[in-house]
């Protein structure tokens, strides 16, 4: 059973079909081609496929493809166009990337809260981060990195 | 086989299918049933995306106020009828996982999760459920207790509580978010020095959240003093099994839910009321 | 987090003027990682992409009676399922590549499974979902064994026997003993001289490495019948090995690309993916994708071994260590992966980081029906380090010291001579011990913080040893290799001075099987004792063997 599902994507709107209990996940990576979001658990539990809907940060693993039908998807991929995301410079000089496979969702779930909450506390960071599982860097540089772009974007 | 999806608005249709089909369910946020699809499991076969103003709702009713079963955990955060709620939702999941788990889902989450349903069992909530084309009410506990009648779901009811308050607390391995070694959830009135009303539960502890009557009755009557709550803590184990996993053993769990509701009754005896 | 940088100590043997090492830095591959694109194994895409999943035991220990694929076969999107004999050389040991041990271990199971989600039917179809459902449909019949899960039970007379290459259910080293032995020094005598006897017995659990990415494998038909894998791999060209042997096709028809790893901790070394899915991709022709799901990824895929050690110290009145005797017991699970080689690094790493002059231990490598095991971060080392440690606390109380000046006494120096009959250099553990005192606010007493690594060594020459006989394991005939490992013929080739041809079997397929190495398992030991040793072989003319590792195949 196939079904058409429109969306934008990343800014751009888009049109697909998707098969039953097909995931968002898979739809973007296999038949969109955005291989930004990762799979790391297929559970909700390690945050690696997190991406946007509508503004509201989700798990593209456990979405039901066509459930984002008339949605607005973004991925880390729209937070690098046309310039990076300050985010991004922040986890480079901060050396919060490792291996780098949760580092597109951690990055998406950091955008999310200084959206809405542009002066984190730690705590604050650490609880936006928390469905995120990072096994490489032991959290504290990505924390710091986060901190760091929230000072210089209230000082700006 | 491939898996079947069936859209609609109309909750009547959607009892019917869950209550013919076993292999049907209705879809919450997701959270539990795309991972059983992700892993092959046979038995989910069909899949029911059911919407309706009347699921996502959450307001006052006479004697208490109702949250829909399509309500997320984030939904009931940001409502403030809600608020015996809010402590029990912020411990479910992270904030990604809060945007799309969802009440109804929590009721039927696979052990250790059902940290709200464990919250629910101590408010004495009920279930209201879609009949013919209408709806009936009736206590969470049966509903849980029940497994083989498939009912639609449509909310909860939370009574008011009166004087009672919830005290609610939740272990886990991984700080701050992680799965329930054991959550506990009491409601306690008091009234001259004596504890006139408890309902105490317990979550990822048993097969499901449970209520522990051994408990209740042992703390009910008298001074919530120490002896008492030691008292009671060991009657958790009355009737139950405790659950191991790959995060705790049964024997674990056991002791640990003694532990935490010796500490969360010794923070409610310096509490007001 | 600030990092505390003590330049004071062995200021003359660093170089601080260098480019990269000191000075802050970005990585070179960050700027993929923070975007989103770097090239990890499953990021590249293909058209046709099939799917494979695996039907995998649901018992710890069993008889495959019966295997019926008709169903699955049968069922949308379904376009191929591989069973043990499609695997041309269906049984390997990953360290047959460095010629250490025996090949004990299937692709996919055809007899017997010997641990909870071993695979045995690999389904291939056109979407995640279809293989999936096909997994369920396949139907195999088994007949429960039963199953041993502790080290200590399986090496009791009658423990069921978990791998048929070792029927006794341990490692057999160098061809010739049960266990991993290490003598230095004389423990008996020091022991009574001693002045206080501290004993203790440690256990560790597995670890899986659970890296954020889980293991697998995407491979393609590429142009001049070679075939591309993208893999996650840690060890890419031990992984190609074992892909050339186990496909019995030579190293220059893969290609393997890797390089960017989501993580890997030890758990992507073991090439459970990749000959799976390249065998899919010759058999279809088409680009197939194994990805182990994150149950998969904690249940199936190797961890860390569990480990049971017993340790005997023999302390002198004034504090210094005389005397350490290990037990030590290696659970491997149901093969030998990686601990074999897990429990050789550890005797290399005996007794710690402390100076005693004598030292005598034994260590299993016991196969139960857990969980394979394999590398992670400082296996062999880490396990005996935490018994180590807390031994290390234990004979501090009966010493009457405390715990850090009871290492900082017994701490190695340089000069001192290790139970590896290596001379210890850059030791360093004394100034180590004395920086974290310092952090720790622990006071030391002045002539513990006048103490330094540099000097001081205790023990320079390797003591009188005693030695004992090895146990020669029963059941075992050394067979003379005389093949060369199968998929290294090219790089046998380019040993010094090959004096014959290499012969290789290239007809394929399970049943016509190249001799292999081995030593073969006999039916059940003549007697207690030692069999007889077979009459070395006639001089056959020298063969080229590419082995860097093993002993000889001659008996010494």
């Amino acid at each position: 059973m196939t079904t058409p599902v429109h969306f934008t994507h990343n800014g751009r709107p888009v049109s697909l079909f998707t098969e039953a209990g097909e995931s968002l996940l898979s739809l973007l990576r296999l038949k969109l081609g955005d291989q930004t979001p990762k799979y790391g658990c297929g559970q909700g539990g390690c945050g690696a496929c997190s991406v946007r809907i509508d503004g509201q940060l989700r798990l593209a693993c456990l979405t039901l493809a066509e459930t984002v039908d008339g949605a607005e998807v973004e991925t880390v991929a729209a937070l690098s166009a046309p310039n990076l995301d300050p985010l991004q410079e922040a986890f480079m000089d901060h050396f919060a990337a490792q291996c780098g496979y949760c580092t597109p969702g951690m990055i998406v779930a950091a955008r999310t809260l200084l959206d809405t909450n542009p002066r984190p506390s730690r705590d604050e960071v650490i609880e936006a981060i928390s469905g995120n599982l990072c096994r490489c860097t032991g959290y504290e540089p990505i924390i710091d990195a986060i901190l760091a772009v929230a000072a210089q974007e209230v000082s700006a | 086989m491939p898996i079947e999806i069936t859209r609609t608005d109309d909750p009547g249709l959607a009892a019917r299918l869950i209550a013919n089909d076993r292999g049907a369910y209705v879809m919450g946020g997701g959270t539990g049933l795309m991972r059983r699809i992700h892993e092959g499991d046979q038995a989910v076969r069909h899949l029911i995306l059911l919407s309706g103003p009347r699921l996502r709702q959450i307001a006052p009713e006479r004697g208490g106020f109702f949250i829909g079963a399509q309500a997320s955990m984030a939904d009931v955060l940001a409502a403030p009828e809600a608020r015996a709620l809010h402590q029990p939702a912020a411990s479910v999941g992270a904030p990604a996982l809060r945007n799309m788990a969802t009440v109804g889902g929590n009721l039927f989450a696979r052990p250790p999760y059902g940290d709200l349903t464990t919250a629910l069992l101590a408010l004495d909530a009920e279930a209201v459920t879609a009949s013919g084309s209408g709806e009936d009410r009736r206590p969470l506990a049966l509903l849980l207790e029940d497994r083989t009648t498939r009912r639609l779901v449509l909310g909860v009811f939370v009574p008011d509580q009166g004087g009672a308050r919830l005290h609610y607390t939740k272990m886990t391995r991984s700080h701050p978010r992680g799965a329930s070694i054991v959550t506990v959830a009491a409601s306690l009135a008091r009234s001259g020095g004596r504890v006139t009303m408890a309902r105490v539960a317990f979550g990822g502890l048993a097969g499901a959240p449970f209520r522990a009557s051994g408990v209740e009755r042992a703390l009910t009557g008298g001074p919530l003093g120490s002896e008492t709550i030691a008292t009671a803590a060991e009657r958790i184990g009355d009737g139950i099994t405790p659950m191991s996993d790959a995060l705790a053993s049964g024997w674990y769990r056991l002791e640990m839910a003694k532990i935490h509701l010796r500490r969360l009754l010794g923070t409610a005896q310096g509490s007001p009321s | 987090m600030s990092l505390d940088f003590r330049k004071d100590l062995f200021a003359d043997e660093r170089d601080d003027n260098l480019n990269v090492v000191g000075k802050p830095i970005r990585r070179q591959d960050i700027l993929g990682h923070v975007t989103g694109t770097s090239p990890f194994f499953d990021d590249n895409k293909f058209d046709n992409l099939l799917h494979l999943k695996c039907v995998r035991s649901p018992h710890h220990h069993a008889r495959i009676v019966s295997i019926d694929t008709a169903k699955a076969e049968a069922m949308p999107g379904v376009v191929r399922l591989l069973r043990g004999r499609d695997v041309p050389v269906n049984l390997n040991t990953l360290l047959s590549l460095l010629d250490f041990g025996l090949d004990d271990e299937p692709v996919l199971a055809e007899t017997k499974v010997s641990y909870w989600g071993e695979p045995i039917v690999a389904v291939i179809a056109t979407s995640e979902q279809a293989a999936l459902d096909a997994v369920a449909a396949v139907e195999v019949r088994y007949e429960e064994l039963p199953a041993v899960f502790d080290v200590e039970e399986a090496l009791k007379p009658g423990a069921p026997t978990v791998n048929e290459t070792y029927p006794g259910n341990h490692f057999v080293f160098y061809e010739n003993t049960d266990h991993q032995r290490l003598r230095f020094g004389d423990t008996e005598a020091r022991f009574a001289r001693a002045a206080h006897i501290v004993e203790g017995r440690y256990q560790l659990t597995p670890i899986e490495q659970a890296p954020m990415e889980p293991n697998g494998a995407i491979a393609a038909p590429e142009t001049n019948d070679r075939f591309a894998c993208y893999t996650p791999t840690q060890g890419l060209f031990f992984s190609v090995g074992t892909c050339a042997k186990v496909l019995d096709v030579d190293l220059n028809r893969l290609h393997f690309i890797g390089g960017t790893v989501g993580g890997g901790f030890g758990g992507k070394v073991d090439s459970v993916c990749e000959p799976l899915a390249i065998l899919g991709a010759m058999l279809t022709r088409q680009p197939v994708r194994y990805v182990l799901n994150r149950a998969e990824e904690m249940q199936v895929s190797a961890p860390r071994s569990a480990e049971l050690w017993e340790i005997k110290d023999g302390i002198a009145e004034d504090g210094r260590i005389l005397a350490r005797e290990f037990k030590g017991w290696f659970d491997a699970g149901a093969y030998t992966r990686l601990t074999s080689y897990g429990v050789v690094k550890c005797t290399g790493h005996l007794p710690g980081p402390y100076t005693i002059p004598a030292v005598k231990s034994d260590i299993w490598c016991v196969f139960t029906n857990r969980t394979p095991a394999t590398a992670m971060r400082g296996f062999g080392v880490l396990g005996v380090d935490f018994a180590i440690e807390r031994q290390m606390d234990k004979g501090a109380r009966a010493a009457g010291l405390g715990p850090m000046e009871y290492r900082l006494i017994n701490a190695y120096r340089d000069g001192d001579m290790k139970a590896t009959r290596r001379v210890a250099s850059n030791t360093a553990l004394v100034e180590c011990i004395q920086v974290a005192a310092e952090k720790a606010g622990y006071p030391l007493a002045p002539e513990y913080k006048a103490m330094t690594s540099m000097t001081g060594a205790s023990l320079t020459q390797i003591p009188e040893t005693v030695t004992d006989s090895g146990r020669r394991p029963a059941g075992y005939t050394a067979i003379e290799k005389t093949e060369v490992s199968p998929g290294l013929g090219e790089a046998a080739q380019v040993q010094p001075t090959p004096a014959a041809p290499v012969a290789r079997a290239r007809t394929g397929g399970a049943s016509s099987l190249p001799e292999r190495p081995s030593y073969a398992p006999q039916p059940a030991p003549p007697q207690a004792a030692p069999p007889p040793a077979p009459e070395p072989p006639e001089p056959a003319p020298a063969k080229p063997r590419y082995s860097r590792y093993s002993s000889s195949i001659r008996r010494r």
